[in-house]
């Protein structure tokens, strides 16, 4: 039992190490401050600070991530191994609602 | 508006496939992630849709966020704007609320540093002004 309970945590504090080593992908900042700009209405007006340019790609960042956790969840829930458009189309109303 | 802009077009063009290309990438990575975690992979199709999905959202989060800096009297989009674009739901406004903080601690400690350094001067002056008084008393004496 002793043994067992070590290994757990062994394997707790190695995959929590690899979490804190392997930071979450994110979108570049040039990137979303270019696309930001594109479709602001008043281009040369409107600017963005750096914090929130920060915020905004987290935003992003979590979007994307929801909407890929959803569409692998609705194909983990119809036993598919692959994510294809069809579950993509049954979680988008409702992700779409929530941003 | 599409006939002002119809000379810019071309080069207007490869500037926004440039950006799908790499919002299609990062997002690719994602997937990736998101993949592993869950046991799952993803197609290409759905790839392409979620990249092409985020890229028009962004353009409605550039849109709201100009109002937002508009509605205040501001050409400057601020923190402020990006927390009233996420109240819809509350976890991720909590997030967005928490990491807000992480990063104005930084400038927050730049702040800070400015009074202890008036403080310290005060404290400088002060020994100065008893070691005078003393003097002048000595003076007298």
């Amino acid at each position: 039992m002793a043994e067992e309970l070590c290994e757990k945590l062994r394997t707790m504090a190695a995959s929590s190490e690899t979490t804190e080593i392997n930071e979450p992908m994110t979108f570049k900042l040039k990137t979303i401050q270019e696309i930001l700009k594109l479709h602001f209405k008043e281009k040369e007006k409107t600017r963005i600070s750096g914090d929130a340019l920060r915020l905004t790609t987290e935003v992003i960042r979590v979007f994307v991530k929801e909407a890929s956790a959803r569409a692998a969840m609705q194909a983990e829930n119809s036993a598919e191994k692959e994510v294809t458009i069809e579950h993509l189309e049954k979680i988008l109303p409702q992700l779409i609602l929530d941003f | 508006m599409d006939d002002q802009n119809a000379s810019d077009d071309l080069e207007t063009l490869t500037h926004v496939q440039h950006l799908k290309a790499a919002v299609h990438y990062t997002v690719a990575k994602i997937c990736e992630e998101t993949g592993e975690e869950k046991h799952q992979t993803f197609s290409r199709q759905s790839i392409a849709t979620i990249s092409e999905l985020t890229y028009r959202q962004i353009g409605s989060f550039a849109e709201d966020l100009e109002l937002f800096a508009r509605h205040a009297k501001r050409s400057m989009v601020g923190i402020d704007d990006v927390k009233l674009l996420v109240r819809k739901s509350l976890p991720l406004a909590n997030h967005i609320t928490q990491l807000a903080e992480t990063l104005s601690s930084g400038t927050e400690e730049k702040k800070k540093k400015k009074p202890q350094r008036r403080k310290k001067k005060v404290s400088s002056t002060d020994p100065e002004l008893n070691y005078q008084d003393n003097s002048t008393v000595e003076n007298i004496d």
